[in-house]
């Protein structure tokens, strides 16, 4: 079996189940399934020269099935686990598509804030492919994912 | 009034009561809506 | 004369030391300083939108109007008061929603998700280009205009000048905290038109400035416009209005600032904040050049008012000051729009369909050599044809409303609204505008080039829309979502994480797919 790079999860099957059901005491829900889903974590080394040098390292993590960033503040502390090929989703895109689309959206970023006349320098510190995992959690009329990290949820 | 004509003044003097009402109304609205979802958050920490 | 500059050099010295002093302070976390500044409040989110989007038109422009038509002008003012709260509570919350489920981060490529067509993009982007860069020539005009009464220069050695420290400004302008920076200049800017306007006021009062009007000519009070001019024409009275008034829900780089707010708490304060604002600040502009009539009979250039009546009831170091802080926002206003136009150009034109492995840099250097080029036909144009600012900004800004307000709208409204018509909404739009503008159709049908720009779109969206494919049942099921009607129980509703709905929308695709459940 392969291991993987994995978020660990800090939400139960239980507490999963019972995010959804305070909300919605109506129906009875079960979890149904654990899925993992991929991401990219990329941070880079940003350098800005010119009058003033700014230096700083950014991470994001890359959505590697839709592509799409979101900012992170720290580095997340991660897992190795066994994963069966049933219960985690494949990456659609590739590592160097994902860092290339990380540096896109810092050099957006940062263009917005350093306007148009400097370009920052970045290099790669790190690029990680990890998996966060989702509870599916459903009744007979509705479906949701619960982040197992977070608690978040968003209906299918 | 102002030594303006009725027309004008109609015309041109009620509208900012006019935004800043509805602007109070929207913000109301609005309000209640935070208020609703706080109210949800926190009933799920405390349980 | 000489003072005057002095005044200028050391108040942008100032702002740029105050803008280095608190990039240091944020420097210890630059991620938040680079990504976005989230801890802003609704009060100085308002204030900033203000005097970086209004800045060349609201000290020229509108007192041109106001000295030129009389209280006609103040038909503008009112949709613009009204602006912000029709765009925030027409557009926001649906278009928010449904960007966020097309995972779309410009607005042009927003359309092009929404509607499914590259061309959609292109033309989108071309439009937006031309206008945006309109805009800002707009802008270069005023500066001109500003330095050559604080520097006595000539107009075309002044427009020169301008655009060179605009250039210079926005390349040291990169390392200021521009939000705290602009922020700064916005209350410079409000306190000293508001003091100009006090003085003025306490001058001569509102009752004797209409009589005083009405004793040089009866029809300055007229809502009909000078000579009644305009009389009867509800078709110019009402695009005059709906300009402002909608417009907003037009321009891509307004359309963003709604589409990326953060936290739907912020949008409440903003608007109360918006909306008195507007309604505080505003009409004062139009009010001045009213003043100009009676007080500057003899004033060559309507635009000129309120920097004469900054001289006339300031003493020279404040009024030297004052217009140093106009001149400062032009230049952040121009800095910001060559930005934007410099973004499109880069990721939606060249990187998306010229050079698609286009290296940054390069992508970059591209833009900023369009931007340059941009730049220069700008001097051109502001030294050769000088059109006044007032005609360019209600021009480019109703271009820009007339082609991309129909498309968005219908994008969170219609369920029909499909490629095809997006594309003859705003290739008709624009081009009923221009021609409108170009010919002078107003003075011979009556009707604002806003107005019949509007009404073009609105068609040519319709009439497009039966031909070619519909929106896929993708997308109009994502247009059903994002009104927000509730299938789910409220509760829970309220509570979900919209940030999760890519992964949500991939895991359900990827759940039906027989093939992989296993």
């Amino acid at each position: 079996m392969q291991k993987f790079t994995i978020l660990p999860d800090s939400i139960s099957k239980e507490a999963a189940v019972a995010t959804i059901h305070k909300l919605d005491s109506s129906q009875p829900y079960i979890a149904e399934r654990k899925i993992y889903y991929p991401y990219q974590f990329v941070s880079y080394q940003m350098k800005v020269k010119a009058l003033l040098v700014k230096e700083g390292a950014l991470g994001c993590t890359i959505d590697m099935i839709s592509g799409r960033e979101s900012v992170i503040d720290s580095k997340p502390s991660f897992e190795r686990s066994v994963l069966d090929e049933a219960e985690r989703l494949p990456a659609v895109l590739s590592k160097e598509k994902a860092e290339k689309k990380a540096v896109q959206f810092f050099q957006r970023h940062a263009s917005k804030k350093y306007k148009f006349l400097t370009v920052p320098r970045f290099s790669l510190k790190e690029s990680q492919l990890f998996f966060r995992p989702f509870w599916v959690v459903s009744s007979e009329q509705n479906r949701f994912i619960v982040d197992a990290v977070s608690g978040k949820f968003h209906p299918l | 009034m102002f030594n303006l004509p009725l027309g004008t003044f109609i015309a041109f003097f009620p509208w900012p009561i006019l935004f800043i009402g509805s602007a109070i109304v929207l913000y109301f609205i609005f309000k209640r809506q935070d208020e609703r979802e706080e109210e949800n958050n926190s009933k799920e920490e405390t349980s | 004369m000489k003072t005057d500059v002095i005044v200028f050099v050391v108040y942008l010295v100032v702002l740029m030391i105050i803008g280095i002093w608190f990039t240091r302070k944020a420097s210890k976390s630059s991620e938040h300083y680079l990504l976005g500044n989230r801890s802003i409040g609704p009060a100085v989110t308002a204030m900033t939108m203000q005097s970086s989007s209004m800045s060349g038109y609201m000290f020229m422009g509108g007192p041109a109007l106001a000295f030129q038509h009389g209280w006609y002008a103040l038909w503008y003012a009112i949709g613009d008061a009204g602006g912000a709260i029709v765009n925030l509570s027409v557009l926001g919350k649906r278009m928010r929603r449904l960007s966020e489920k097309l995972g779309a981060l410009s607005p042009i490529e927003y359309l092009e998700k929404r509607y499914e067509s590259p061309m959609v993009r292109v033309v989108g982007s071309i439009i937006s280009i031309i206008f945006i860069l309109a805009y800002v020539f707009a802008q270069f005009i005023a500066a001109g205009k500003a330095l050559t009464q604080l520097t006595g220069f000539p107009y075309e050695l002044a427009v020169v000048i301008g655009v060179s420290v605009i250039t210079i400004y926005t390349v040291a302008g990169g390392y200021l905290a521009v939000v705290y920076t602009d922020f700064i200049q916005g209350i410079i800017m409000v306190l000293g038109v508001t003091g100009i306007a006090v003085l003025a006021l306490n001058h001569i009062g509102l009752s004797e400035l209409n009589a005083s009007l009405a004793a040089l000519d009866p029809t300055y009070l007229s809502i009909w416009g000078k000579d009644l001019a305009y009389y009867g024409q509800w078709g110019v009275i009402i695009g005059a209005i709906l300009i402002y008034l909608i417009g907003y829900m037009g321009l891509p780089h307004v359309v963003v600032r709604h589409m990326s707010m953060k936290s739907t708490k912020t949008v409440k304060g903003a608007i109360l904040w918006a909306a008195t604002w507007n309604q505080l600040f505003i009409f004062i502009p139009y009010i001045l050049g009213l003043i100009g009539i009676v007080l500057l009979p003899n004033l060559a250039d309507p635009e000129m008012v309120i920097p004469q009546l900054t001289y006339q009831f300031f003493p020279g170091f404040l009024s030297a000051l004052l217009l140093s802080a106009i001149m400062a926002a032009i230049m952040s206003t121009s800095d910001s729009l060559l930005m934007q136009a410099g973004t499109i150009l880069s990721r939606d034109v060249y990187q998306r369909f010229i050079n698609p492995n286009a290296s940054e840099k390069k992508a970059i250097l591209i833009s900023r050599l369009c931007i340059l080029a941009g730049g220069l036909i700008g001097i051109v144009i502001a030294i050769y044809e000088p059109p006044t600012v007032a005609a360019l900004v209600i021009f480019s800004f109703g271009v820009l409303g007339n082609s991309f307000l129909v498309p968005y709208v219908a994008s969170v409204y219609s369920k029909k609204a499909n490629h095809i018509g997006t594309l003859c909404a705003m290739i008709g739009g624009a081009a009923t505008n221009i021609l409108w503008t170009l010919l002078n159709l107003e003075s011979l049908t009556a009707v604002h080039p806003f107005l019949a720009g509007l009404i073009v779109s609105f068609i040519g969206m319709v009439i497009g829309s039966r031909f070619g494919k519909g929106p896929s049942d993708k997308i109009k099921q994502l247009i059903e979502e994002a009104k927000g009607k509730k299938a789910l129980p409220a509760k829970i509703e309220k509570n979900i994480a919209h940030e999760l709905s890519p992964e949500a929308n991939n895991i359900s695709e990827i759940l039906a797919d027989p093939s992989w459940s296993r």
